[in-house]
């Protein structure tokens, strides 16, 4: 592949990066908004053609280092790890089964008989999405914020870091809430099922209307009361939006959107703290290594290098102690002027030291 | 000095080869006379791969490396010169020379000073080692290197002020000061018209550094000359080529002019400075402050340009 292609591909791949970045902010504001259904369908099937082309992007990346056998290289030095974590998992966890959930309609209640083998799967959805914050990371890995490569090693590794750990942490706290029963939604109506069931066995019908999370309730499969009607429903929502329930020979269909919103909110808290994680490292500490670490070795390897060069390498006062620093001012006040001394008693002109070399005049020939 | 004949034919194929050397864009930051000495110093170190293309019978056929150097560099000379004339003529016509009627008190006619100060520099622009020496000074006057400085000497008014007014005892003001130091500059290459024949170039920061015995000779040779210049300028201009430490005597605007044309010698305008680099003449002072005495340069007048530098960023 020529480097046109090669560049034009990864130019391809960032774009979608951006893109996939606005896509999952926007998914979890339409949840916030109360967009209809139609519309967050329409991101999650976005979603999840993002997913499938992350997932391609790593088998073929993965098949690529597979074959020149630098799997250990790609998945550890170049962090083929993120590229992994930000898509398979996703796609199979995550976008996959909510898209199967939308395609075989499990969005209307109590439409397509699959649907309580999809709500059996939003939990792992909803864990596995905390891996969407990794894609930040992708960013780090395509654009090149600073000049010297040992920078840009530096400043993504400390960013992987901070960002992989905070992630890492959401989802096995997310794991445990989950392992560790911890009062949710369901606790809470397992209790109002039992108030309802209660009020029916004793002839009152307006217990329903006072739980405003409850929606429906049916006995043997006939609706005996509704909190909207069924158009409401198909507009308004999805399957992650509600959370069904049996007892006897009663059925309950419950409003989650609420918790839905909550959860959705702390998404894009955590999404803006990682945002702001990595604007951090990129626009306080990048400089910070720049200036400290790898200007001044750019600039004390130019000297090194270049007859002609003789710029002394400007010593921050702040940072004077700094073994780079104290390095450096050997170099200003020890080298330069042994090299200026030297050139000015050479008596031979050395050809690298000319900017004029024979290549540029071949063609005259 | 290259006076040897050159035939038609030759000149027109030494002038398309200079030609296309002086167009390369690898020399586009370089002044005039820096792309002179660059393309001298190519042709010099590499005589071995030049010779056999350039004795073909497309170039110079038969004739040996002496000769086709001798051919290459006559048109080369002229080549620069079609620019630099002009160049060296603007930059003496914008000095005002009235600080002359002050240190001769006799009144002077600028224009015909001019034409003269112009025929004597035109007259060293024959010698090498002159046009290697000039660049630095012209650098220094064209891009106001002289001036920005000498405005920062009279304000602080410490060590170079005190040296300038009280012990070499002018009494000019700032911008007398400064074209003084202009024409100092510029006739400092003027020592090589005497200097013994045969010296080796070098590509040192300010050419040689002469015996204060020999600079002085040279300047009283030179008062005799050309009565119309102030006995002070020459003896600043010839002695700007001695070193300090061999002769503490030396004048003020003399060890100004030796340090200001060497920092100019190599400066590029141009260069764009490393990120995490000092500026450039910072890093030239500094360097200069430890060499001081293998250049002759006044260490006290270095630690106040150093400071100046410093402090304007410069």
């Amino acid at each position: 592949m020529n480097k046109k292609t090669k560049d034009l591909i990864e130019n391809i791949v960032l774009a979608a990066i951006f893109l996939v970045l606005i896509q999952t902010f926007i998914e979890d504001f339409a949840v916030i908004r109360g967009w209809s259904w139609n519309t967050r369908q329409l991101l999650i099937l976005t979603g999840f053609f993002f997913d499938i082309f992350f997932t391609a992007e790593f088998l073929i990346r993965f098949y690529a280092a597979m074959a020149e056998g630098q799997v250990r290289d790609y998945l550890v030095l170049r962090r083929g790890w993120i590229d992994l974590l930000a898509s398979v998992p996703l796609l199979l966890l995550s976008s996959g089964p909510s898209a199967l959930a939308v395609i075989i309609g499990g969005g209307a209640i109590g439409g397509a008989a699959g649907i309580l083998n999809v709500l059996k799967v939003v939990k792992a959805v909803r864990i596995a999405r905390i891996l969407r914050l990794l894609r930040v990371l992708k960013i780090f890995k395509q654009i090149k914020n600073a000049d010297s490569e040992m920078a840009q090693r530096h400043i993504s590794k400390i960013a992987t870091l901070g960002v992989s750990v905070f992630v890492f942490i959401l989802l096995i706290s997310s794991i445990f809430s989950q392992m560790l029963n911890m009062p949710s939604a369901e606790k809470k109506n397992e209790r109002v099922i039992i108030d309802i069931i209660m009020a029916y066995s004793g002839g009152e019908t307006g217990g329903a209307e006072m739980q405003s999370d409850l929606l429906i309730v049916k006995e043997d499969g006939l609706t005996v009361f509704t909190r909207f009607d069924n158009a409401y429903y198909s507009d308004n929502f999805g399957f992650e939006d509600y959370q069904y329930a049996e007892y006897l020979n009663y059925q309950f269909f419950f409003d989650t959107r609420e918790i839905e919103k909550i959860q959705s909110k702390d998404n894009i808290v955590y999404f803006i703290i990682i945002l702001v994680l990595v604007l951090a490292y990129t626009l306080f500490y990048s400089p910070h290594f720049a200036i400290t670490v790898s200007d001044p070795i750019h600039v004390m390897r130019r000297g090194l290098v270049e007859k002609s060069y003789n710029f002394e390498v400007k010593i921050d006062p702040d940072y004077k102690n700094d073994d780079v620093f104290l390095l450096a001012k050997d170099y200003n006040n020890i080298y330069l002027p042994m090299k200026d001394r030297s050139l000015a008693e050479e008596e031979e002109i050395d050809a690298d030291s000319l900017e004029l070399k024979m290549d540029d005049i071949r063609k005259l020939f | 000095m290259y006076q040897m004949e050159i035939n038609e034919s030759d000149k027109i194929k030494a002038s398309s080869f200079i030609q296309r050397l002086t167009a390369n864009p690898a020399l586009k930051s370089y002044s005039l006379l820096q792309r002179e000495e660059q393309i001298m110093q190519f042709l010099t170190v590499n005589a071995r791969q030049l010779f056999p293309t350039l004795s073909s019978p497309a170039f110079f056929a038969g004739r040996s490396w002496d000769e086709i150097w001798q051919v290459l560099i006559a048109v080369l000379y002229e080549t620069t010169n079609e620019d630099l004339l002009p160049e060296i003529r603007n930059i003496i016509s914008k000095i005002d020379l009235t600080f002359f009627t002050f240190l001769k008190n006799d009144s002077v006619k600028q224009e015909s000073v001019n034409k003269m100060l112009n025929e004597m520099i035109l007259r060293g622009l024959k010698v090498d080692q002159t046009r290697r020496v000039l660049s630095g000074a012209l650098t220094a006057i064209k891009y106001d290197i002289v001036k920005k400085f000498i405005r920062e000497v009279y304000r602080r008014n410490k060590y170079i002020h005190f040296e300038l007014i009280k012990v070499e005892r002018l009494k000019l003001g700032e911008k007398e000061a400064e074209n003084m130091l202009s024409v100092t500059m510029l006739l400092r290459p003027l020592i090589y018209l005497f200097a013994p024949q045969g010296t080796v170039m070098k590509n040192t920061a300010n050419g040689h550094v002469f015996l204060s015995q020999f600079t002085k000779n040279v300047a009283h040779s030179m008062i005799q000359k050309a009565p119309f210049v102030p006995e002070q300028v020459f003896l600043s201009a010839m002695n700007s080529n001695a070193s300090f430490a061999e002769d503490r005597s030396i004048e003020a605007t003399a060890r100004m002019s030796n340090i200001f044309t060497a920092m100019c010698r190599n400066y590029k305008p141009e260069i764009k400075k490393d990120r995490g680099a000092d500026t450039a003449q910072k890093s030239w002072i500094n360097v200069a402050r430890k060499n001081y005495r293998f250049y002759g340069y006044d260490i006290k007048m270095l630690d106040e340009l150093y400071n100046i530098a410093a402090d304007n960023s410069w």
